[in-house]
């Protein structure tokens, strides 16, 4: 008997280890997974299009490089060759991880950075809140507070420069057409599909240069983790193969230079005033109380203890991208408390408390975006991702796609926020007992939908990009929308109207990108 | 006894519970095998709270959960299906519930658990008797629910759990046990695609972090065997997770820690042969990334024979306590 005891227990064991193992074994992807690929294009012309906020790709000079005969050349082609039969595990993981299409990986890197910043700050011992201070990062709040619209202007700033930046890249190539070191030594085996693609300047070393810089200027306590990744993204086309030396410094310049032009523009944007203090917001209440009235409660944080100043009252004066004045673009007013309409929108609301399905809270969930994520204009970058990959998009195209997108997304962020603090409307939770959340609420007033607005322009722009997909990317836009309702964050209307809103900044953004020369 | 169990299952989920996060049910981690034919049905209510968790090593209250309360009922059984080994199920269903906020609690079936248990070892040491028990089982999500919800019943993830048992009964009706389980851990799934622990991740799966947890009991019986009383100090600790940030929400691949202290009580006098009542409580001393909580339950259990086994000389006992 205790022969099969033993038996049993052992088979048990094995039986149960193999089910569980079988699952933790696998290592869970960090980045998106992509082999690098053959480029649907190489977009010969590029160097001519129109830029974001340069006003072409020749803004810097770039002195033309050593011919491929002289010996400066040579030395640095011996220096690619030394390295190119004999990487180590580490170069051969850097190589792989980077692919041929950085821009990929620092969105990624902007998105990692975004999650772990996107904390609010917690309550003092004494009940009141501090705020991250930019001139003392370190001191906890620590500095930024990666919120959704400190976030969606790091990706749009992040993606207008590295779009920039190699726009004056494919200009220089172009103009001076060094083909690159396995071209023109054919020992050297690159680590990518071979293509055409001059290599002077390097693509990658100036988008290694203008993402680290302003992600560094961006997360200033990231300075090291950043200096690290860019380091290491510029030695590993030496290691594919790819680039010379002298590729990469030029890619630098280039990098540094448009890094130059945009932070001049971020420290006159207006974002150092978005976040006011008491004060100051005291005047949008008042505002708001002129609108409606003394029907009922403008909007109030429903935290406790209650946090007495909304997330950015001012990004609505933020310097837009392509909308002009966000005041032009506020949408009318949502239906006062108390009317007919507004009782509909809470019908279905506290209809939802109990009789959400399963499903519609897994759309909550997914599209939930919140505190430690990389918010919703994160999220429209990851989806973005996965149809540049699918449609090869170079990194110049991929950068486009990447640079109107959030642009556009900023532009919504920056119209929804004037609408928010214009009308103060309260969220569903407040003054309605019972009807209860399925995560916290955001630190800002409810109409309109900052997911929907941002979610609709990013489809409206991604629609433009990749015209097939158009009508799955507008589903996608309605599912975050309609997800911010099934977690009873939001009002029908809200939502309804951010869309709308989205849409149209969307096809402003469109309008301008069909003029750019890419066509 | 089985109730014992989940109770004990249960609390052990409850008093780990952060925004509702939960350690996988410990079992079978008495002395007790009933013979074969004998099964035991139970029913278990348990209630914890806490209005005070460790954020990291940080103990902090949160004004927008106040105080958070878990009810749990569980259900399960354990059968004697041979000499020396016996088999465990049981089912909690569980609902939280913040007293703060504008969150909702969650509720729904959390985590379904099958154990073998088995006496290996039984003999006289000193005045008293020793026993080496084993058991070894799985706890895998019965219900399709949300491991990242705020207030979540359960960790969404499947655990082995193996565990070895030391039981020694000494002279007038005194007895010590410890014992300690591994805790294997298949990973959870969220309903998002993207998610920051201390890296940023590209997946709805989560590499959830391996445990331990252990207990050290000293206890007492009657002569008549009719009431036990025993004194637990547990302790719980995964190996790796990570901590809570200031003011971010719990996860469920952080690290946790707990240690409790507990007092646990049984009736077998209930004047009905195989009924017995089962008190228990507990309260966190120490933790990390888990709620102070106190919990307290009750439950009963009917014990009867099934079936009769071939060694007729094997009669049902209808106390099964520690023998």
């Amino acid at each position: 008997m205790k022969r099969t005891t033993t038996k049993i227990f052992t088979g048990m064991l094995a039986a149960s280890g193999m089910l569980l193992t079988q699952s933790c074994e696998k290592d869970l992807p960090q980045s998106t997974g992509f082999e690098s690929y053959t480029y649907a294009s190489l977009d010969e012309d590029g160097g001519t299009w129109d830029p974001i906020l340069l006003t072409s790709g020749a803004d810097t000079a770039i002195a033309m490089p050593a011919d491929v005969t002289s010996d400066a050349y040579l030395a640095e082609i011996d220096e690619v060759k030394s390295y190119n039969d004999a990487l180590t595990a580490d170069e051969q993981e850097a190589v792989d991880y980077w692919g041929n299409n950085t821009v990929i990986r620092w969105m990624e890197i902007a998105q990692e950075l975004v999650a772990k910043y996107n904390l609010a700050p917690s309550p003092n011992e004494d009940g009141s809140y501090s705020g991250p201070n930019a001139a003392n990062p370190s001191v906890y709040p620590y500095f930024p507070f990666a919120h959704p619209p400190y976030a969606v202007r790091a990706y749009a700033y992040l993606a207008a420069a590295q779009y920039d930046a190699l726009i004056t890249t494919w200009n220089y190539k172009y103009t001076y057409n060094r083909q690159a070191p396995y071209k023109v030594d054919a020992s050297i085996k690159p680590s990518y599909p071979d293509n055409n693609l001059p290599s002077f300047p390097s693509e990658d070393a100036a988008i290694a240069e203008v993402s680290s810089e302003m992600l560094k200027f961006l997360f200033p306590l990231e300075v090291d983790y950043i200096n690290g990744l860019a380091a290491d993204c510029r030695s590993s086309r030496k290691w594919a193969g790819m680039n010379v030396e002298s590729d990469l410094v030029a890619g630098d310049d280039i990098g540094g230079y448009v890094f130059r032009q945009y932070k001049a523009r971020a420290a006159n944007d207006s974002m150092k005033y978005a976040q006011v203090d008491a004060a100051t917001y005291a005047a949008y209440e008042t505002n708001a109380d002129a609108l409606w009235g003394s029907q009922w409660s403008h909007w109030e944080n429903l935290e406790v203890p209650q946090r007495p100043v909304g997330i950015a009252p001012q990004y609505g004066k933020v310097k837009t991208w392509w909308i002009g004045d966000p005041e032009s673009l506020r949408p009318g007013p949502p239906p006062a408390v108390g009317s007919p309409a507004y009782e509909t929108a809470k019908n279905e609301l506290m209809d939802l408390v109990d009789n959400a399905t399963r499903e519609q809270e897994e759309m909550a969930y997914f599209w939930a975006d919140g505190f430690g994520t990389y918010t919703p204009a994160g999220h429209w970058g990851r989806i973005a991702m996965d149809y540049m990959i699918s449609y090869r998009q170079n990194p110049l195209r991929t950068a486009r796609t990447f640079a109107y997108m959030n642009t556009a997304m900023m532009d919504a962020g920056i119209c929804c926020w004037d609408t928010k603090y214009y009308y103060m409307y309260p969220r569903p939770s407040q003054d309605n007992e019972g009807l209860v959340c399925l995560f916290g609420l955001p630190n800002f007033p409810s109409y309109t939908s900052g997911h929907s607005t941002f979610s609709a322009a990013a489809a409206t722009v991604l629609g433009y990009v990749f015209p097939a997909e158009a009508s799955l990317f507008d589903s996608y836009a309605k599912d975050a929308s309609e997800s911010r309702i099934y977690s009873r964050i939001h009002w029908r209307f809200d939502c309804e109207t951010g869309v709308e809103a989205g849409n149209n900044i969307g096809d402003i953004a469109v309008s301008v990108a069909v003029t750019d020369g890419a066509d | 006894m089985i109730l014992k169990r989940l109770l004990k299952s249960t609390t052990l989920l409850l008093v780990t519970i952060v925004f509702g996060l939960q350690l996988n049910a410990q079992t079978a981690s008495d002395a007790v095998i009933m013979k074969p034919g004998e099964i035991c049905f139970g029913v278990s209510y348990t209630n914890a709270s806490w209005s005070e968790y460790w954020e990291g090593d940080s103990l902090r209250d949160n004004g927008n959960i106040g105080t958070l309360t878990t009810h749990a009922i569980t259900g399960g059984f354990m059968l004697g299906i041979m000499d020396r080994v016996n088999i465990l199920a049981m089912l909690p269903y569980i609902a939280t519930s913040p007293s703060a906020g504008v969150v909702a609690g969650d509720k729904g079936i959390q985590d379904a658990g099958f154990f073998l248990k088995a006496l290996i070892l039984e003999n006289k040491l000193g005045l008293g008797n020793i026993k080496l028990l084993a058991s070894a089982g799985l706890i895998i999500p019965a219900s399709d629910y949300v491991p990242e919800h705020p207030f979540a019943i359960g960790l969404g993830c499947p655990d082995g759990i193996f565990r070895g048992i030391v039981h020694y009964d000494a002279e007038m009706g005194i007895y010590g046990r410890v014992d300690a389980a591994y805790h294997l851990r298949g990973n959870a799934f969220l309903d998002r695609s993207y998610y920051y622990t201390t890296s940023g991740y590209y997946t709805d799966e989560v590499d959830m972090p391996n445990a331990i947890d252990y207990n050290v009991t000293i206890g007492y019986i009657t002569n008549n065997k009719k009431f036990k009383a025993e004194g637990v100090l547990s302790g719980l600790n995964t190996f790796g997770g990570f901590d809570i940030r200031r003011q971010d929400g719990a996860f469920p691949s952080n690290d946790m820690e707990a240690m409790r202290v507990g007092l646990n009580a049984d009736c077998y006098d209930l004047g009905i042969k195989g009924l017995a009542l089962h008190l228990s409580s507990n309260y966190t001393l120490t933790g990390r990334n888990v709620g102070k909580s106190i919990m307290i339950g009750g439950g009963v259990s009917y014990q009867f024979g099934l079936w009769n086994p071939r060694d007729k000389a094997a009669k049902s006992t209808t106390t099964p306590q520690a023998k």
